[in-house]
């Protein structure tokens, strides 16, 4: 059964185009000039309960996009998207319920109360029976090490602690699906190993569905079955973990595949050699920082 | 269950309140030097003439010290919080739970004022039994001061929301929420009672929500107002939270909108 089905995807983002110096800056203060960048150009896939899907690409492929879309909180330009047979969009709140999110650059805890207060809270919030709260507090604690910090507000807590302490808020009301944007960045690795140890618990005891944007290539690999590499906003793989190699090259590492896809297109079959310029189009866009 | 979850968001805002014991001491500590030097300037402008249109020096005694009690309630806003959210882009994980973002952000601001009144009570009523005794106390303009407070927390509330989703817009929270602060404390009455305006100024502050933040509930208290006109002047302040709440609405709507429009 599928629990995530994206058909036809598309997201365009309009950007200020500024001209260099300062004439250019006052004129964009008149009159700014708009024109749009394709963020995620089409792409269809789906998503079946109980996989774990890792999302590669390189910076500004359109990986946090699709999240915001699947989650609801972005408007698809064009295109569908049915988590578990809804639109989440339109059902924002309904589909809050079924998902559990973490972004690794951005935290949903309280800032200046102590966490376990925010676990309460998500538990009257998303209205968790007594027994699953307890019973999650006590697993999540063990296995993440919360126990130390609970009662510590989030603002004391250092970045290793607070990404656990948000992995644990995302579960608490046991989502069917999970989402992560970078949930690792900028971590140690006893945590990084930490963090994929649970998770791996979570996709193999409950079946949770996973879907995750990481740079961590070793991480990926032992996490998660799937592999879906975006570029540019298009698919440019999807298949098994294993696949990656009979295509790209058997002798090769993920990590060296994931270069050569980076730097130069398709690796490989066809490889395009881009210029400096065109790499930097392909960056991030600019604009609003939410 | 409903009612669960909401007290659940006022108890995480009462204990916000009381994390910010520092700031909200220093605030506390601000406005009644404030409301300590409005209370002698008054006193000695009272000692040339008996009254300044209509308000007599047993009526400003009463309230400089009210309004200063008003005013405390909810002195910091929730904008910079919100602002820093909405800019670190932490917004998105507010707006993922399966609750109205706006109940829970008010919610979460009525706990908050109900620490901030409570110890506001126990200071100012100190205060104000010092200075006033209890000579002017009457019970029934105590509970319309009640009431009429609690709906100055709705218009402040509404007014707040709305300048905090401009933070959308303008990346600058800190400008925001001055300049919000300045509109109401000139032109909710914390200052100057609003009776005391020049003509024209006088005519443009009754067609303004903020009057019913603190010159509505410190006229009820002190008598200002019959009967009559308190019931009127509450209509009002319910009629100014409909539309604040309608505008809210709106704007939310277009102001989420945004992150549609620039990801990022």
């Amino acid at each position: 059964m599928s629990v995530i089905e994206v058909d036809g995807l598309r997201k365009d983002y309009r950007i200020v185009k500024k001209d260099e110096g300062v004439m250019g800056s006052l004129k964009s203060l008149i009159r700014p000039r708009y024109e749009t960048r394709e963020a995620v150009r089409g792409l269809s896939f789906s998503i079946r309960e109980g996989e774990s899907v890792a999302f590669l690409g390189a910076n500004g492929a359109g990986k946090s996009t699709t999240i915001k879309m699947l989650t609801g909180i972005m408007r698809p330009g064009a295109g569908s998207v049915r988590i578990l047979g809804e639109d989440p969009f339109q059902k924002r709140m309904e589909n809050a319920k079924r998902i559990g999110v973490v972004f690794g650059q951005k935290t949903q805890l309280w800032w200046d109360i102590p966490v376990v207060e925010t676990f309460r809270l998500l538990r009257s919030i998303y209205e968790i029976p007594e027994e699953t709260y307890e019973r999650n507090m006590k697993e999540f604690g063990e296995i993440l090490g919360l126990t130390d910090f609970l009662s510590q507000p989030a603002r004391k807590l250092s970045l290793g602690e607070r990404v656990r302490a948000d992995l644990a808020a995302a579960l608490l009301h046991e989502p069917p699906i999970l989402f992560l944007d970078e949930p690792t960045i900028g971590l140690d690795v006893a945590v990084k190993q930490r963090i994929y140890t649970f998770l791996k618990k979570i996709n193999r005891e409950r079946k949770t569905t996973i879907l995750l944007t990481s740079h961590d290539l070793n991480d990926l690999e032992s996490l998660c079955r799937r592999l879906i590499i975006l570029e540019r906003g298009e698919i440019l793989f999807d298949d098994g973990m294993e696949k990656v190699f009979e295509r790209f090259g058997e002798e090769l590492t993920l990590e060296q595949i994931v270069i050569r896809i980076f730097e130069g297109g398709n690796p490989g079959k066809n490889p395009q050699p881009r210029t400096a310029k065109s790499a930097r189009e392909a960056g991030r866009p600019k604009g609003g920082r939410i | 269950m409903r009612i669960k979850k909401y007290a659940a968001c006022m108890r995480c805002g009462f204990l916000d309140g009381c994390a910010y014991r520092a700031t909200f001491i220093t605030g506390m500590l601000a406005n009644f030097i404030q409301a300590a030097v409005l209370y002698y300037i008054w006193k000695n402008i009272f000692r040339y003439q008996d009254s300044v249109n209509g308000f007599t020096w047993e009526i400003m005694r009463q309230y400089v010290l009210i309004s200063f009690l008003c005013n405390s309630v909810f002195t910091m806003g929730f904008e910079m919080t919100i602002a820093g959210r909405i800019i670190e882009g932490d917004i998105i994980l507010d707006l993922l739970k399966p609750m109205s973002y706006r109940i829970m952000l008010f919610l979460r601001m009525l706990g908050t004022a109900g620490m901030e009144f409570s110890a506001g009570l126990v200071l100012v009523g100190s205060v104000y039994l010092a200075a006033n005794g209890i000579r002017y106390l009457s019970l029934f303009r105590c509970a319309g001061f009640l009431v009429s407070m609690l709906l100055g927390v709705g218009i402040k509330f509404g007014i707040q929301y709305l300048f905090s989703l401009l933070c959308f817009y303008t990346d600058n929270a800190y400008g925001v929420t001055k300049a919000r602060e300045v509109l109401t404390n000139f032109f909710s009455g914390a200052l100057i009672p609003l009776a005391m305006f020049p003509g024209l100024f006088r005519r443009l502050v009754e067609f303004l929500p903020f009057q019913g933040i603190v010159y509505t509930p410190c006229c009820i208290f002190t008598g200002m107002f019959s009967a009559r006109e308190s019931l009127v002047r509450m209509a009002l302040q319910i009629i100014w939270i409909g539309i604040l709440w309608a505008l809210g609405a709106l704007a939310g709507k277009k102001a989420f909108g945004v992150i549609s429009m620039y990801g990022g």
